[in-house]
């Protein structure tokens, strides 16, 4: 079976303490799908703190390990890109102001 | 001519992020003038403020008006809105100078007489200052007392909360740099929901009528726009005294018909101050989002915006999550306390306890301290403290700031003088009393005030003889045309000849001349004009 080019996954309104842990398996399952490209959509996410973050960044690494490349789709100057910046995740991963530009790469 | 709005004006609401920006038509704000005007208005326990500027006119034909709110160290706030003569990048740098002035003098100054005498002097040595016009307003919180000075502009109106608006009366000072006695404020009271509004005379120089018909419009329009907008308010429970505010500024700077810049602020009396906030809780992991919820409802009650907001918000929730990982050992739960209180000064200040056991950053798991960075980064200084008795207090705080609204609209060159008028024109006319006279007809504003200055001055002999200028049949006068008018009565003083200006009530120059406080110089039996009465109809202190 041919596997897809790109997966998104769709992200909780809010990533913190309280569910980063669902938030980083939910992206290992999906390294696991075969897809060259996962695409973590945080269009809808208002909060993500260093917690939420430190998920992002494991996923990452996952990928880089397995050969898929994650992606991130962020609303420019929303709350999520003043995190990704504080915290220089930005500098580590692709991010794109939509799931669509994202697929695009 | 009616000024012809350029971009959709649509109106916002709801979500803090969004608060307070303003829906004005906003497609060419000159980039100088946006610099060089304040980013962001305090917030404060005890009162709301909103602030807006339109620029009118030919595309970057910026204006010199300003506006500003300063927080004061006594909790108290200084309002201020003005106008340097002229357009330009130099009418803009001047209302820039005067801005940074008024920040020092009201910091160094014990009261706002002494501040104006001094803001005044420094105009007068300016050239691109003279003339200005300035109307300064100091507002304590706690008492609602509103002390204020004009200096040739129009004066604050207030809008009662039960209905009736209110022009407060003129102090007597004329533009900044003309001589004269030290100006002496005049206190007018807010109650609770009362708002006061400080503009400049662009807002009521209308297309039709004189600035007292501007002035009647603008008191009419404030009543109903505060009116519709608290209705509007009691259906969204979540919209705060300064999101109703700024659309108050909205609705103000939305009307059509504005031919020159307009700079408001605005500023209410909160009904309900902002109380401090304290949440104590278990640290169970549940509990993380509950903090941060009430936190989040109490800030945009608060009346912060973006970027302010998300970035409190990510600092607390940061604080929080170190106390709820690392304060209690795992398997146990201790109580965490928050605590946020909005200081006078407009800054928010958050405090987040445990009584737990303190756990170096370096050596606490694998997060490795990225939260006190984070909250560093966001908000300055994070202090981190151990009381005696146990536990950890982290403590930080961050100003709020609240964006004015800004917009432009576009003059086309042409239609910035009306072609059906009585072209400008200046008239020897004898007199039998000694002095020289003459007739003005037509419009006295930036193009022709050179002209009306030189044919004046001509008339009474460099200011050695009385003169008397008939402004009767005179279809506009601006400021420029007033300011002119300063300068040649003080260089007559110098002489000790006397100016006279002719100008029955119902002329287009008398409330002009009415706000420049040149209104002593006339004469109400002089020739064959209806007496002038100054004190009379349409006079601010009037009740609407």
């Amino acid at each position: 079976m041919k596997s897809p080019a790109s997966v998104v996954v769709s992200m909780p309104t809010q990533i913190d303490m309280t569910n980063a842990d669902q938030v980083r398996d939910q992206l290992l399952a999906a390294l696991q799908s075969g897809a060259a490209t996962v695409i973590v959509d945080l269009t809808k996410t208002n909060y993500c703190d260093s917690t939420g973050c430190r998920s992002l960044t494991l996923a990452h690494r996952a990928g880089q390990v397995n050969g898929t490349e994650v992606r991130l789709a962020v609303v420019p100057g929303a709350a999520v890109a003043r995190s990704l910046k504080l915290l220089e995740l930005d500098r580590l991963v692709h991010v794109y102001p939509s799931t669509e530009a994202a697929e695009l790469g | 001519m009616p000024a012809s709005s350029s971009g959709p004006v649509s109106s916002t609401a709801s979500a803090p992020p969004e608060s307070g920006q303003g829906s004005l038509p906003s497609n060419h704000v000159p980039e100088l003038l946006a610099a060089l005007l304040p980013s962001g208005l305090p917030v404060l326990p005890g009162a709301a403020f909103a602030a807006g500027y339109l620029a009118v006119g030919p595309d970057s034909n910026a204006g010199g008006d300003w506006f500003d709110a300063i927080s004061l160290a006594n909790g108290s706030v200084a309002l201020t809105v003005g106008s340097a003569l002229g357009h330009g990048a130099g009418a803009a740098a001047a209302m820039s100078q005067m801005r940074t002035l008024l920040t020092e003098l009201l910091q160094a100054e014990p009261s706002l007489d002494a501040v104006v005498d001094r803001a005044s002097a420094f105009a007068a040595a300016a050239p691109t200052l003279q003339g200005a016009s300035m109307v300064l307003a100091v507002l304590d919180p706690g008492n609602g007392r509103l002390q204020y000075i004009t200096c040739g502009s129009p004066p604050p109106l207030i809008v009662r909360r039960d209905g009736p608006a209110e022009h407060l009366a003129s102090t007597g000072a004329g533009p900044l740099g003309s001589l004269g006695a030290t100006p002496t404020p005049s206190t007018a009271r807010l109650g609770e929901g009362d708002l006061a509004l400080l503009y400049s005379s662009g807002l009521v120089d209308r297309p039709t009528g004189t600035i007292w018909h501007g002035m009647d419009e603008l008191a009419h329009d404030a009543v109903h726009s505060v009116h519709s907008v608290a209705a509007d308010a009691a259906r969204d429970p979540r919209t705060d005294p300064a999101d109703c505010l700024s659309h108050v500024v909205d609705d103000l700077l939305s009307r059509t018909g504005y031919h020159a810049d307009v700079a408001v602020i605005a500023a209410q009396l909160l009904r309900q101050p902002i109380h401090p906030l304290r949440v104590q809780v278990q640290s169970e992991v549940e509990n993380l989002r509950l903090v941060r919820d009430e936190f989040s409802t109490w800030l945009a009650a608060a009346g912060a915006s973006s970027p302010d907001f998300e970035d409190l918000q990510l600092a607390v929730g940061e604080v929080l999550t170190n106390a709820f990982v690392h304060a209690y050992p795992p398997g146990e739960e201790g109580p965490i306390e928050f605590q946020a209180h909005l200081d006078p000064d407009g800054s928010v200040q958050c405090q987040i306890t445990d009584h737990g056991i303190w756990k170096d950053p370096e050596l606490a798991a694998e997060s490795g301290g990225h939260g006190l960075m984070v909250a560093s980064e966001l908000t300055g200084t994070v202090r981190v403290s151990h009381p005696r008795a146990g536990g950890t207090v982290v403590t930080f705080r961050r100003a709020l700031r609240r964006p004015p609204a800004m917009g432009s609209v576009s003059t086309p060159e042409h239609e910035s003088t009306p072609t059906s008028e009585v072209p400008f024109r200046v008239t020897a006319r004898g007199t039998a009393t000694g002095g020289a006279a003459v007739g003005v007809q037509g419009r006295i504003d930036t193009t022709t005030e050179p002209e009306f200055s030189r044919r004046l001055l001509s008339a009474c002999r460099g200011g050695t003889v009385s003169l008397t200028v008939d402004l009767a049949d005179v279809s506009y006068l601006d400021r420029a045309g007033t300011w002119a008018l300063h300068q040649l009565s003080q260089q007559l003083a110098v002489h000790q000849q006397a100016l006279t200006l002719v100008v029955p009530p119902s002329g287009q120059a008398h409330p002009a001349l009415h706000l420049a406080e040149l209104a002593h110089q006339a004469d109400p039996t002089a020739d064959d004009a209806e007496p002038a009465h100054w004190d009379s109809s349409r006079r601010p202190g009037e009740r609407w």
